[in-house]
């Protein structure tokens, strides 16, 4: 697809082989790359997100996660390849698609200091065509479900970081965005305030079927709570993208488990090594509780594996699957595509 | 077919977002102190500059003061508050959005031409210096006794003139918040240099006869050249040396000039944002 178009059905957002090169005068480092005159900031990015999904952008400082949010909410434009938001190329259509869109971006002091919250949420309301009357319905809504209801009337240079931070997500609601942009929305925030972020993500999205969000995040939690599908940046190329389960089975080679058991005996390790499909077994004695991790070549070979344990005298109290987190499967991606890299520098 | 409700709001959106711009400049202009003293604030300003020019001509005049001299500075340093607090406030607009408040990428992608916002910034802007004008011209007369008859003002003129400066003076300020979006260092004192450069230049405090050969013909493509000289000649009733004798040529060079530079003006801030917008500078926090 190459034209610029506006279609039914069209994906919320589609790039395709995206390039960001920033030009500097001086060198300097840009997420870890040594830069001369240029830095590649994203090299060849292509997604699509289709409506109604939460999409989850997860890569390290410097990936380019948040190059890649500017040129689809149309800051920054791509040095090459198409981006589109609903359809719309963000060189050409560029006040119909911030019709569309929202952004929050974390990690940092934003808001006119001097007016009220609520005044700054009507002021955004009103860039974007809103009634006075609609804006603080809408307001008064949405300071409620974040826990804002009675910082209304507060000066915005009175809020707390995790204020401030539920504050710039209501000020990106008040539109009724189709497409809404999550830079690292509650990087810095304590507990309390990230759970209340994440939970009005999540049911904002279920109040409209059609809503879409892209979250870029360095908190995998965050990801494998919140997000559909995820894709995983590094050094500006997409190393892999999925639904979580997916990329997670991916990873998982065998099939792993966790029995905790009542008593301690030398000889489960060396029975359990022994049995029918069991790849690796490891027994751990900490505090007193007895446990064995296992692989198998399959989640079939459980039933043996536990025939194995009872028959030598074992007696299991506890069995849990392990499923890899997606903390490992970005490690293993990022991890290695780093050492990769650093080896090819070694080399050269 | 039905117009939806988003349809509809967004057709409007621009004319909401000029009303949201205003109302903004006013909370952050007035909304930081008490009324006393932000009045003294708008007063302050032009009246000290208008009384150090005074000052300085009794001085260099030995004391023998010429009310038609003083006039000319009094409604040049009056009529300079416009320029100082409209046109040198929009770069300065951009820079405190984007460095100081972190708001100017949220603005900048709200569903509203970005220049739109900006010009909603200046509206307050007049108004503080149309009072900041207003009280000069008044103290002038009544401390210094400068010759002006608040029955012989032209008024129609100096309505026509005031607007149309108005014009000039947002094409200027555009073009210098332009600037503002890709320069780094050096961008807050940009307005201040700018304008200390057109006071010498536009005859503010005097005659442009006096100036080289070169700065003069510069002097006489600048619209506030044009616009100083129609308010003095609609508020004192004289012409200044070196100028058209006539009003309306001298309000058709306004005219012809403003024009030239507005759009001059409107195509380099356009260029600036794209220049800004290719190489990511619109959010960026310089920390200077």
């Amino acid at each position: 697809m190459t034209a610029t178009q506006l279609y039914p059905g069209a994906p919320a957002i589609q790039t395709i082989d995206v390039r960001r090169v920033y030009k500097s005068r001086s060198g300097f480092t840009f997420g870890g790359q040594k830069a001369g005159k240029s830095v590649t900031a994203l090299d060849g990015v292509s997604l699509t997100i289709q409506k109604g999904e939460l999409f989850g952008l997860l890569g390290r400082n410097g990936a380019g996660k948040t190059t890649l949010i500017k040129i689809l909410t149309t800051l920054l434009s791509p040095t090459s390849g198409e981006a589109y938001v609903d359809g719309l190329d963000v060189n050409k259509y560029v006040i119909p698609i911030r019709k569309k869109i929202a952004m929050v971006s974390g990690g940092e002091q934003s808001g006119y200091g001097i007016l009220t919250v609520r005044e700054q949420l009507w002021m955004f309301a009103q860039f974007y065509g809103v009634t006075s009357q609609a804006a603080h319905k809408k307001i008064d809504q949405l300071l409620e479900a974040v826990g804002l209801g009675d910082q209304a009337n507060q000066k915005v240079y009175a809020l707390s970081t995790g204020m401030r931070q539920r504050m710039n997500l209501c000020r990106a609601l008040v539109s009724d965005p189709e497409i809404l942009f999550l830079d690292e929305p509650t990087v810095g925030l304590d507990v309390e305030a990230s759970r209340i972020v994440r939970d009005y993500v999540r049911s904002w999205m279920q109040e409209k079927p059609g809503r879409t969000v892209l979250l870029t995040t360095h908190y995998m939690f965050e990801a494998d709570e919140l997000c559909d599908r995820v894709a995983i940046i590094n050094h500006g190329q997409i190393v892999a993208q999925g639904e979580t389960d997916d990329l997670k089975k991916g990873l998982q080679e065998h099939a792993r488990f966790q029995f905790e058991l009542s008593e301690w005996a030398p000889a489960f390790e060396e029975e359990l090594k022994q049995s029918r499909g069991v790849v690796s077994a490891q027994t751990m004695n900490k505090k007193g509780k007895v446990s064995v991790q296992i692989a198998l070549e399959n989640e079939e070979y459980i039933t043996s594996a536990m025939q194995t344990i009872s028959s030598a005298g074992g007696h299991v109290l506890t069995l849990r699957r392990i499923e890899p987190t997606l903390e490992e499967v970005f490690m293993r991606l990022v991890g290695n595509s780093d050492e990769d890299k650093a080896a090819g520098e070694d080399e050269v | 077919m039905a117009i939806t409700e988003r349809e509809q709001r967004n057709s409007h959106s621009w004319i909401h977002s000029l009303r949201a711009a205003v109302w903004l400049e006013w909370q952050t202009r007035g909304n930081w102190t008490n009324p006393w003293l932000f009045t003294l604030y708008i007063l302050g300003k032009p009246i000290s500059a208008a009384l150090v020019l005074v000052f300085m001509y009794e001085v260099v005049s030995g004391g023998k003061v010429n009310t038609m001299i003083l006039g000319y500075l009094i409604v040049g340093a009056a009529t300079w508050a416009f320029v100082d607090t409209v046109m040198g406030e929009f770069p300065r607009t951009v820079l405190s959005d984007r460095e100081e408040y972190a708001m100017l990428k949220y603005v900048y992608i709200a569903p509203h031409r970005f220049i739109t916002f900006l010009i909603g910034r200046a509206a307050p802007r007049i108004l503080m210096a149309a009072v900041a004008f207003t009280v000069t011209l008044i103290i002038g007369v009544v401390f210094l006794k400068i010759p002006i008859h608040i029955f012989s003002i032209n008024y129609l003129l100096l309505t026509v003139t005031m607007l149309i400066g108005f014009i000039s003076l947002i094409g200027f300020g555009v073009a210098f918040a332009g600037l503002a979006l890709v320069l780094k260092r050096g961008a807050w004192d940009m307005s201040t240099a700018i304008s200390g450069a057109l006071y010498l230049v536009t005859g503010a405090i005097f005659p442009i006869t006096i100036l080289p050969g070169f700065l003069k013909d510069i002097a006489l493509v600048i619209p506030l050249t044009y616009w100083i000289e129609l308010t003095r000649r609609a508020v004192l009733g004289y012409s200044s040396p070196g100028m058209p004798s006539g009003w309306a040529i001298t309000l058709f060079y306004q005219i012809i000039t403003t024009i030239l530079v507005t759009t001059i003006a409107i195509i380099a801030y356009y260029i600036c944002e794209h220049f800004a917008r290719e190489r990511g500078q619109l959010d960026r926090v310089t920390g200077n």
